[in-house]
């Protein structure tokens, strides 16, 4: 497809890469919201990034700048604020893991619900994030920052196997969920050390509507365990969760029509598409019926 | 006690990890951050193996890369009913043959899914690689089809080999790199006996259903 024109897609920051991942010498090649773009370290570190056209060649600038260990671009003179991340600033500074990129073939939408659906634990990633007969998904809070475009989800309680690839046995969990206008999705989640919160985030990269590369980064307070096998943990909770994404249709989530029924315990996910559907935003979204 | 040198996400690691786990054996293993660090490719692993590949196992002063080779090891080593690898010669001329397959033509399922999955394999030609895969698939159906008609249900043997243990996972793992396995009816029955298998392990990508 060619560049969106959904303003409240255009309006976000995107993640295009880790920082590693841009050298000088080294023009990094991409696609965002459909568009080609290139985007380049240049010798005094700078970041430079501009469209590029149908003939291969340099077109409109974005801005480009560097966060939370990654690369981000927007194609809007006036985004949407990137949202803050307390973590990134403590001190003394917790131990970061940056993920890579993963592509699937699905919508940014469906990504972020997944992460955000705790029913799915004891079935995915069974005796990982979760096991039978524990499957009950008790209440949780939720409540939408209309101003920040937030939606967070706090006291989500579940009992894990194996939480985190320094348990040694399963514990309950709690769990704190933050999405970030349409591709971003925090997680606060119960440390080994009782009382203190992990926190990681999955950064989605839309390049088109229905095909994405998945990023995201763990903020650990252990230092048992080494980075392999922390990274380990995390890809293979995600691998797991690519094989269910890639096999959901349609690709694009159905917002204006009744043909998935929520549950309760789909209450992130509802205020999600809420505030998608009053955004009014139409990447990623199956058309309504009547346009389709 | 043997040590693996392994990347979870590797189809050819989990080749080796099921053996393992099959025959009952301990083992440690040594994570690689295969990616995005691609530490496969750093000095300290190049020592390792100067190809640059997993899995490598090391069980005392002996070091084998290749994931064929290993299962060949294994169950030469340490399989003492003689089943993964019989000592019968035409069997072995068969298993041997297999195993160059799952080495080979099979590797083209591997090639698509790396392309699909994740960044840095991009030169990779993933249309060739999905027609490379389906052509190999179609053997393994057709062979499967035969087999079944002699009433050998097993790749090599009327029992399972490490024939079977060597093609299982980038076949399990097709959908990964968008080869749609859903046609070879043959070859899903295959993978689904293949799970009913006593120490049978699952991977990300290859859950214990089908």
């Amino acid at each position: 497809m060619t560049k969106t024109t959904d303003p409240v897609a255009l309006a976000e920051w995107v993640v295009i890469g880790r920082r590693e991942d841009l050298r000088p010498g080294r023009p990094w090649r991409t696609r965002v919201l459909g568009q080609p773009i290139e985007c380049q370290r240049l010798a005094d570190g700078a970041l430079r990034a501009v469209e590029i056209d149908a003939d291969g060649r340099h077109g409109a600038p974005l801005q480009a700048r560097e966060r939370y260990g990654h690369v981000w671009v927007t194609f809007s003179g006036n985004p949407r604020l990137l949202l803050e991340i307390a973590e990134f600033d403590e001190h003394p500074p917790r131990r970061y893991l940056g993920w890579g990129g993963v592509k699937v073939r699905t919508s940014p939408q469906r990504l972020v619900e997944n992460f955000l659906d705790m029913g799915h634990f004891a079935f995915v990633h069974t005796d990982v994030l979760g096991a039978e007969p524990h499957t009950e998904i008790r209440d949780y809070q939720v409540e939408t920052r209309q101003a920040l475009g937030e939606v967070w989800a706090t006291r989500c309680l579940a009992y894990q196997p194996k939480a985190s690839s320094a348990a040694g046995g399963g514990r309950d969990v709690e769990y704190v969920y933050r999405t970030s206008g349409p591709f971003v999705v925090l997680l606060y989640k119960t440390a080994e050390r009782p009382g203190t919160f992990d926190n990681l985030g999955m950064l989605v990269q839309p390049m088109e509507e229905d095909h994405c590369c998945v990023w995201g980064y763990t903020l650990l307070l252990e230092s048992e365990t080494a980075d392999s096998e922390a990274l380990h943990f995390q890809q293979s909770i995600f691998q797991q969760d690519r094989l269910i994404l890639e096999h959901q249709t349609p690709r694009r989530i159905p917002l204006h029509d009744a043909s998935e029924t929520p549950a309760r315990a789909d209450a992130a996910a509802i205020a999600y598409r809420r505030w998608m559907r009053e955004a009014g935003m139409r990447f990623g979204i199956q058309p309504k019926a009547a346009e389709a | 006690m043997m040590k693996l040198h392994d990347y979870e996400l590797s189809g050819s690691c989990y080749k080796v990890r099921l053996l393992l786990s099959m025959l009952d054996l301990p083992y440690e293993r040594l994570p690689l951050d295969f990616y995005p660090g691609r530490e496969h490719r750093q000095p300290d692993f190049l020592d390792v193996n100067p190809l640059g590949q997993l899995p490598v196992l090391d069980d005392g002063e002996l070091r084998l890369r290749d994931a064929q080779a290993i299962l060949l090891y294994l169950a030469a080593r340490y399989d003492r009913d003689g089943v993964w690898f019989p000592s019968d010669a035409a069997t072995q001329g068969r298993i041997a043959m297999w195993l160059a397959f799952a080495g080979g033509e099979l590797m083209h399922s591997a090639s698509a899914r790396l392309h699909d999955m994740l960044l840095g394999y991009e030169e990779i030609d993933a249309e060739r690689a999905r027609r490379d895969a389906h052509a190999a698939l179609r053997v393994l159906d057709e062979h499967l089809a035969e087999c079944e008609f002699d009433g050998q249900p097993w790749l090599a043997a009327s029992h399972p080999t490490i024939a079977d243990i060597a093609c299982f996972p980038y076949v399990a793992l097709s959908a990964d790199g968008g080869v749609e396995r859903s046609g070879y009816h043959q070859v899903n029955r295959w993978l689904r006996r293949f799970r009913q298998l006593p120490g049978f392990i699952v991977m990300p990508g290859v859950p214990a259903y089908a």
